[in-house]
């Protein structure tokens, strides 16, 4: 096993990672995180199963597609954490509420949620609401 | 011999950053754990430049070494006084304070 | 490299990538989101290192600015901004039952007196029920079988674009093969990603529309002297090193990405050592300066074209210089819209409890709003 095989391995268990992450956790941190390590596997893949030039340059093409998609990750990225920041104060939660599993609705026990004033009502409402999974 | 004392050099540097890492995992409170890595990493990384500089093809190169070396020492004693400073900021307190104070002696506790 | 070497060297890569696979599965199962984030630092300047390894100096250098640096800044201060509404301590790391969950997610374990924070639950598919994690670990390990079986009975290819590349370097005016890709052969894609950015930028700062805020609160920043020492010291030199990438990315391993991505780490830097700002997204000359390097490269591109008929070609003769202006001014914009993201993300406008509890079916930042729809920040300034 070579070296590049070695790293496009290395690629492909980040690139998996990444994935188990996104969709497994709630916290939406995590699923940012998540989606860097899919990228970042990708671009190992993409350059370790590139072939070698002789000298042991790598290729140029991938090169250039990988320096341009570090860019675009950086910015999506930080678009996701904007959008993710704002749902965790706003909510009060670093969850989406797809995420809190749900429980049958107990109408008694809904009117003494006012635990933590930072959050309107309103939104958690909103969280209890949904069903999910 | 040349190379026999880049190698040398480069031992040397790699055990600073051996006991480095050790001081980070083994002494008991941050101030001690940020003495142990920056002072010895620093070192270190002065053995490691100095080998790779006697390896080095031009006197560019070289200076290149040295001005990365100047450059990371800056940088890491700045980021030691600003972690050293927010841990104080946070109250955490120095483990000779504690020991001093768990064994009632005024003097250096206060 | 591709020939297997010394055992040394060969030792070398495999901790590397064995590194690489480690840390990510840490980061991405651990429940201290402080430790992820100072971990994925670690993790980009790992990766930067197999940049190296594999050849690519010119993706180790933007790796180590933009991956390692500005984006784990990025995740550092929005992990400070968790921090400060007492959202970030580690999640709580029991395994609850759904109904369970429930009451505790609601109510705050604050309630039950055992614990001073609310609780902060971990939960996703990771948490559901044991079939599903199962079926979710097997999922994982047959998709990285899939790839692995590819990549290891991947037939060894001689290069072939490559040497396309090769043969046509001397046509496009730069001698550095991977600038001559992005501003030459495949110009149109390095365009819109360069759109992308700008349009990231947009949507950024259209979160909190009217809430600008600085990253760094004035009452919060204290006078640090040597702080600042180092600022005014790095901050010079890599503004030297940015025109010098520049420069160099016609021949060698730099260029417009890398020289953007280092002024932008030195931008950084400013801000958080309070030294320049505040930034406002509203700032004219801070857009037109985002947009510039956009512009100009579609200007290139279009008044070429009665010389050559295609857009985004360069008139013969002219390459060196057209590519090397689009070059310093898309390094100046893709800089300038980096710190803007890094200062517009954690921009998270205060939400009082008091005044969420004013109007809770209202303005969802719990706002007052005035009739002409102004936003009333103290209630008592509505008597």
């Amino acid at each position: 096993m070579t070296p590049l095989t070695l790293y496009a391995l290395a690629g492909a268990g980040i690139f998996v990672l990444g994935l188990v992450g996104t969709l497994g956790r709630g916290h939406l941190f995590w699923k940012v995180l998540g989606v860097n390590f899919m990228g970042s596997g990708a671009f190992l893949i993409l350059m370790a199963a590139s072939p070698r030039l002789p000298g042991g340059e790598a290729d140029p093409v991938p090169q250039a597609m990988v320096l341009t998609g570090i860019v675009v990750a950086v910015s999506a990225t930080a678009l996701a954490l904007g959008m993710a920041l704002r749902v965790a104060v706003r909510t009060g939660r670093p969850y989406l509420s797809e995420d809190l599993p749900t429980k049958t609705p107990e109408p008694v026990e809904e009117s003494d949620v006012e635990s933590s004033p930072d959050r309107p009502p309103k939104d958690r409402a909103g969280g209890e609401e949904s069903t999910a999974h | 011999m040349i190379d026999i004392l880049s190698a040398a050099l480069l031992l040397t540097g790699a055990f600073f950053f051996m006991a480095g890492t050790l001081g980070l995992l083994r002494f008991p409170d941050i101030y001690c754990r940020l003495h142990a890595l920056t002072k010895a990493d620093n070192l270190g990384l002065g053995f490691v430049a100095v080998g790779l500089a006697l390896q080095a093809s031009s006197w560019s190169a070289r200076l290149q070494l040295l001005l990365t070396w100047l450059l990371v020492l800056v940088a890491a004693a700045t980021v030691a006084h600003l972690l050293a400073r927010s841990a104080l900021r946070e109250g955490i307190e120095p483990v000779r304070m504690l020991a001093d104070r768990a064994h009632g002696d005024p003097d250096d506790a206060a | 490299m591709g020939i297997p070497m010394t055992p040394l060297e060969w030792g070398l890569d495999a901790t590397v990538a064995l590194l690489l696979v480690g840390l990510a599965g840490r980061i991405l199962f651990t429940r201290d989101l402080f430790e992820a984030t100072v971990l994925f630092i670690a993790f980009g300047l790992t990766l930067s290192l197999a940049w190296v390894r594999l050849g690519a100096a010119n993706v180790a250098l933007a790796e180590a600015a933009l991956g390692a640096g500005v984006t784990g800044a990025l995740f550092l201060t929005a992990f400070h901004r968790l921090a400060r509404r007492g959202l970030a301590h580690p999640l709580d790391r029991q395994r609850y039952r759904a109904d369970e969950l429930h009451d505790r997610s609601s109510r705050g374990r604050a309630d039950r007196g055992d614990d001073p924070k609310p609780a902060l639950l971990d939960v996703g598919i990771l948490h559901g029920p044991l079939w599903l994690r199962a079926s979710m670990a097997l999922a994982g390990l047959a998709v990285t079988g899939g790839i692995a079986a590819r990549l290891l009975t991947l037939a060894d290819r001689p290069p072939s674009l490559p040497i396309l590349v090769e043969a046509h370097l001397a046509e496009t005016g730069v001698s550095n093969p991977v600038t001559a890709v992005l501003l030459n052969f495949r110009a149109y894609d390095t365009l819109l990603e360069v759109a992308v950015l700008v349009v990231a930028m947009i949507a950024v700062g259209s979160l909190d529309r009217g809430s600008r805020a600085f990253v760094r609160d004035p009452e919060e920043l204290e006078e640090d002297p040597v702080l600042d020492a180092l600022s005014r010291l790095v901050v010079p030199l890599a503004g030297v090193a940015a025109v010098y990438l520049v420069w160099v990315g016609s021949h060698g391993p730099g260029g417009a990405f890398q020289a953007g991505a280092l002024l932008a780490g030195a931008g950084v830097l400013l801000v958080a050592a309070g030294l320049m700002g505040p930034v406002t997204e509203g700032a004219a000359p801070i857009r037109a300066l985002a947009v510039m390097g956009l512009a100009i490269f579609i200007a290139v591109g279009a008044g070429s074209m009665p010389w050559t008929g295609s857009f985004l070609a360069y008139p013969p003769g002219t390459e060196y210089g057209l590519i090397l202006l689009v070059e310093a001014v898309l390094a100046l914009s893709i800089a300038v819209v980096l710190i803007e993201l890094f200062v517009d993300v954690p921009a998270v406008p205060h939400v009082d409890p008091a005044l969420a509890k004013v109007d809770p079916t209202g303005d969802p930042l719990g706002r007052r709003i005035s009739p002409d729809g102004a936003v009333i920040r103290n209630p008592d300034e509505e008597r």
